[in-house]
């Protein structure tokens, strides 16, 4: 750095490692060109979303250009080999430049400068000569005295030194500042030191040399192989760790580019229980788990309660509360055959486990993935100020074919309220890239789903279709001039079983395939009501069968139900297997997911932080600076200074000084002094 | 109105103590040990501490600037009426008369908005027409508007926690939140030097950026109903917010008006119509150095605070979050600035620009990443 002011210049061989290598190490361009490098470096990490699944960067990149940047090392910039270069040169440029002048600020700090002669000072640029009065009788050392009362009385230090005839008062101001520049240097050296020491370079170089296989598959952590883990005594690592209620587990997983390692740990830990607690608007409030370490080294199990912002820290390894999930839930269910008449039956099943589902002869696998107990949905969708609402408990799960192809379903526990009707709602989809398509079952005014469902099964039997269908075709419900009377029947089936098998949708295929362009709103219309109709018929009969007389009047609410019957029953070709799996009971079982570190380089990051913290000031409000006042023989003062750091400020106080000594001279001051 | 640098001599001189500070520093330690003997028993270690350290900074700052002093206690005396007046009834807010037109912290806020653009536009006015009551009138109305704006912090504050018990925080929790915050802090900060460096007519510079804000703020309140007071999420609620925060704030403050006097700069180094009223460009020059100096410092302390917290709550003191990632990218930048200044000597148009270009990444870090970057970061959102 080319702010030390050193009077012996380091003595330099020509052509060796140090006098070629250090100073462009050193050198404040250097510096400066690796910290902007570095800034623009961690742009790229902050804009590309790091360490997600690859095939989401194949997804975005194509496969060409997801090679290209995996081999940049793109997809964890942080930990790329040429990031830490850059980090590692910062570094050495900083270490070098700290070796190089601290030796020198040190001296510089301790010394007076005292050995100043009157012509080195008469050649500072702001150097002037105060002459003294025509008539003066002063001495050097009673001038020199008088200089150096003003210069002290503007807060410097001073030293008086006879220099040959002359008397030197040398000053000096502000030398914290050379232990800011040490602090902050020196601090963020202790930083990258401390950051080293947690950065796992170990794990980094076991996993190219081999040593270590990531593990891809998910696959339980028991089966995973000998040379995918790592025993205690790892010196430090993050990883984390899903804990359902009442379990315990000795491990971690690492997640290493797209795998995995497992990390042992020297204890055990047990989640005795999580908790959730909500705020009166439903939002969370505190995420908890009470936790019990099962260690050989303690007297008895250590029980404690760690919350966000509250972790636990037991043989260096901190355990924070990270996430929850559903730790296999108890979950039962009424499985409702959609339309085939068989009877509803009982199932039951534990969330991460698997049960076999038996439909209309054929063997599904039903996979459940995950219970929520609490929904909470923000229903004020464009305001920032929320609207929270929590609708109940709900269930993912997956129901897989003999084809092995699966559908993903999501269903409420609790009817939710639209527009004041009750509805269950059923979630489906076939990818996890899509949203969830709800099939609302219309629960009508009595808030029961038997109803819904024994129409459905009226409207998906045949003979009570053909039934319907003759009634509609006898009394020219359905009149089409086109069609033959005799014929009406057999078509009015058809178009009802089209719906079945294909809903609304399949309705207007048919329409379009057949009806010219300019009539197919008219014809589909048409279609819609035989539907409706032939709903409404059924939905007639299935109230007289409740014991509910058909003489009352039909209200407002008959005619919504048909119509939501309709739109469920519509959607229900792309349900998949014909079954609703309705969640009637559940004891629910969290899991407490927990990240574990072990960083033993964080109290030298933190020393390194308070380091920089203290210089930083020390540097920026402490002024170092120099004053010389050369008491001439001939009565003379020569008054010079240097301000490393260039800040305005020094001038006014050197002018100050000047007039005040100049006017010191002029006036019979100094004889009074004596 | 000139200014020569031997009036920025008196940025390193103090006054000379008067009986009045020594009441000032009494005072402040009389009332930090009446709050710590009356709620010390409802705060934990860390509030404690965080009290004692607000004592001694409030004592030292009103020590080295008497302004603070009267400043202080226009504050306390307007925030305390407030909340007398409050009582244990949030409802009175849309009842009481001056709660309602004046000291709720929404009309406080809105107050703190019309006096900072208000003032903004007088000192424009003061500068154009070289009137030296423009500018002081431009002074005053700003210093009303910090006022109002403290007030405003305060206040909300305390209707937090009459909402709800539960929903009790400082309010530094939201982007609404640390816009008044931005306000506040840039506008004392400003009015801090204006004062020490005897000059006025840098004000409507200053306090563009800040109209900038209130421009933002209003928008927010107005078109995002931004404005209710939320409880706070789980990973926010934490005594490490009531630093970090602030400590930042001071930066990104600092940091802003630097570019601001960047622009200011670069104008009266033009020379002509603008020299003719703006101080000598090597006086802004200088003090955007210590803005920079004095927002670095307290950048590099809120980064370090912010890395303690992230070691508390998220497993890390550093993760490589894109709000982490942008802090580091902003301190790079300045770290760079300030090395070209102090040790090259480098200063002119080149840094006023470098400063205005600075703003810009700041900003980013601020508000770029939560609209553009997803992380962990994620607390206000547009």
């Amino acid at each position: 750095m080319s702010d030390v002011t050193t009077n012996s210049k380091p003595t330099r061989t020509r052509g060796t490692w140090s006098s070629i290598w250090l100073p462009t190490l050193g050198s404040m361009n250097f510096a400066i060109l690796l910290l902007m490098i570095l800034a623009v470096a961690s742009v790229v990490g902050s804009v590309l979303q790091q360490n997600q699944p690859y095939e989401d960067y194949v997804i975005k990149f194509g496969s060409f250009w997801f090679q290209v940047y995996r081999n940049l090392g793109l997809y964890d910039v942080y930990s790329a080999w040429w990031f830490l270069a850059i980090l590692v040169f910062l570094c050495i440029s900083v270490s070098v430049c700290v070796y190089r002048n601290a030796p020198g600020m040190m001296r510089d700090v301790r010394r007076w400068r005292d050995d100043m002669t009157t012509r080195s000072l008469e050649r500072m640029r702001n150097a002037r000569v105060l002459a003294p009065a025509q008539n003066s009788t002063a001495d050097p050392a009673a001038t020199a005295e008088f200089c150096r009362a003003a210069i002290a009385k503007a807060g410097y230090r001073c030293r008086v030194k006879a220099a040959g005839p002359n008397t030197l008062v040398s000053a000096k101001r502000g030398e914290g500042n050379r232990f800011g520049y040490l602090a902050t240097h020196i601090g963020i050296i202790v930083i990258c030191v401390g950051g080293l020491f947690d950065g796992n370079f170990g794990l980094m170089f076991d996993e190219m040399s081999g040593r270590i296989q990531i593990e891809r598959r998910a696959i339980p952590a028991s089966e995973v192989g000998e040379s995918s883990r790592l025993d205690t005594g790892s010196s430090t690592f993050r990883g984390q760790v899903n804990i359902p209620e009442g379990s315990q587990a000795d491990f971690i997983f690492l997640n290493i580019k797209d795998g995995y390692v497992i990390q042992h740990l020297p204890f055990s830990v047990e989640v005795k229980e999580f908790r959730v607690e909500h705020y009166d608007t439903g939002q969370p409030k505190s995420f908890e788990t009470d936790l019990i370490i099962h260690d050989d080294d303690l007297a008895e199990p250590l029980e404690h309660t760690i919350a966000v912002n509250h972790p636990l820290t037991h043989k260096g390894v901190t355990i924070y509360q990270a996430s929850f999930q559903d730790g296999g839930s108890s979950l039962s269910f009424t499985a409702w055959p959609l339309g085939s008449g068989d009877r509803p039956f009982d199932i039951e099943g534990v969330v991460g486990q698997n049960e076999t589902l038996r439909i209309g002869g054929r063997q599904y696998e039903l996979e459940l993935d995950d219970f929520r107990k609490f929904n909470v949905i923000d229903v004020a969708k464009d305001k920032i100020q929320p609207d929270f609402n929590n609708i109940g408990s709900s269930v993912t799960f997956k129901v897989r074919g003999p084809d092995g192809k699966a559908l993903e379903y999501h269903n409420y526990m609790s009817p939710i309220l639209v527009e004041g009707r009750p509805y269950l709602l059923a979630g489906v989809r076939s990818t996890p890239a899509e949203e969830f398509n709800y099939v609302h079952i219309p629960l009508g005014k009595t808030g029961d789903i038997n109803r819904f469902m024994s129409l459905l099964n009226r409207f998906r039997d045949d003979e009570e279709l053909a039934r319907i269908a003759d009634g509609l075709a006898s009394s020219g419900g359905a009149n089409d001039a086109a069609t033959p009377r005799d014929d009406l029947g057999g078509k009015t089936l058809a178009l009802l079983q089209l719906f079945n098998s294909r809903g609304f949708n399949g309705v207007d295929e048919l329409v379009k395939k057949n009806v010219p362009e300019t009539e197919h709103a008219d014809v589909f219309q048409a279609y819609f009501n035989i539907i409706r109709i032939a709903a409404a018929q059924l939905y007639s009969d299935q109230l007289a069968s409740e014991g509910i007389s058909s003489g009352q009047a039909w209200t407002d609410d008959d005619t919504r139900y048909i119509a939501d019957f309709l739109s469920a029953a519509t959607a229900l070709p792309d349900y998949g297997p014909p079954v609703y799996l309705q969640l009637k009971q559940f004891e629910h079982r969290e899991a407490s997911g927990l990240e574990m570190t072990k960083s033993p380089g964080k109290p030298l990051v933190y020393l390194g932080s308070a380091l920089l913290c203290i210089g930083v000031f020390l540097l920026f409000y402490i002024n170092p600076r120099r004053i010389w006042a050369m008491a001439r023989e001939d009565g003379a003062v020569v008054l010079a200074g240097v301000n490393h750091r260039k800040v305005p400020g020094f001038e006014a106080e050197l002018d100050a000084l000047r007039t005040v000594i100049q006017t010191g001279l002029e006036s019979s001051t100094i004889e009074s002094t004596r | 109105m000139s200014v020569t640098s031997e009036h920025l001599n008196q940025l390193n001189e103090r006054t000379p103590t008067s009986v009045r500070d020594y009441i000032w520093l009494v005072a402040v330690a009389a009332l930090t040990a009446f709050v710590l003997t009356r709620y010390g028993s409802a705060m934990d270690i860390y509030e404690i501490v965080i009290t004692i350290g607000t004592g001694i900074s409030l004592a030292w700052l009103g020590w080295s600037w008497r302004s603070v002093q009267i400043f202080t206690i226009a504050v306390a005396l307007l925030s305390l009426f407030a909340i007398w007046l409050y009582g244990a009834d949030i409802g009175r807010g849309t009842e009481n008369f001056f709660l309602k037109y004046m000291l709720a912290s929404q009309s406080a806020i809105m107050w703190m908005s019309a006096l900072l653009v208000l003032s903004t536009v007088a000192y424009f006015l003061g500068m154009i027409a070289r009137s030296d009551f423009g500018l002081a009138t431009g002074s005053g109305l700003a210093w009303c508007g910090v006022t109002m704006s403290f007030v405003g912090l305060f206040v909300r504050w305390r209707e937090s926690y009459l909402i709800n018990v539960e929903y009790g925080h400082i309010p530094v929790s939201n982007l609404y939140e640390v816009f008044i915050l931005f306000c506040a802090i840039a506008g004392l900060m400003y009015l801090y030097y204006e004062q020490k460096s005897n000059t006025r007519s840098l004000g409507g510079f200053a306090l563009l950026v800040i109209s900038a804000a209130v421009g933002f703020l209003l928008w927010y309140s107005f078109e995002r109903e931004a404005d209710a007071i939320q409880p706070l999420v789980p990973a926010l609620n934490s005594y490490w917010m009531k630093i970090h925060v602030p400590a930042n704030f001071i930066g990104y403050g600092a940091f802003a008006l630097a570019a601001m006097l960047g622009g200011a700069q670069l104008l009266a180094a033009r020379g002509g119509w603008f020299q003719s009223r703006l101080p000598e460009p090597a006086v802004i020059d200088d003090l955007i150095y210590r803005m920079i100096a004095l927002g670095f410092a307290f950048f590099t302390i809120a980064t370090v605070l912010g890395a303690l917290w992230a070691a508390e709550a998220w497993g890390s003191y550093w993760s490589w979050d894109p709000k982490e990632t942008w802090a580091l990218i902003v301190w790079l930048n300045y770290a760079a600035w300030l090395h070209l200044r102090l040790t090259k000597g480098w200063g002119g148009g080149v840094m006023a620009w470098w400063a205005i270009i600075g703003l810009f990444i700041t900003l980013f870090a601020f508000i770029g990443v939560n609209m553009f970057l997803s992380g962990l970061h994620s607390y206000g959102e547009l």
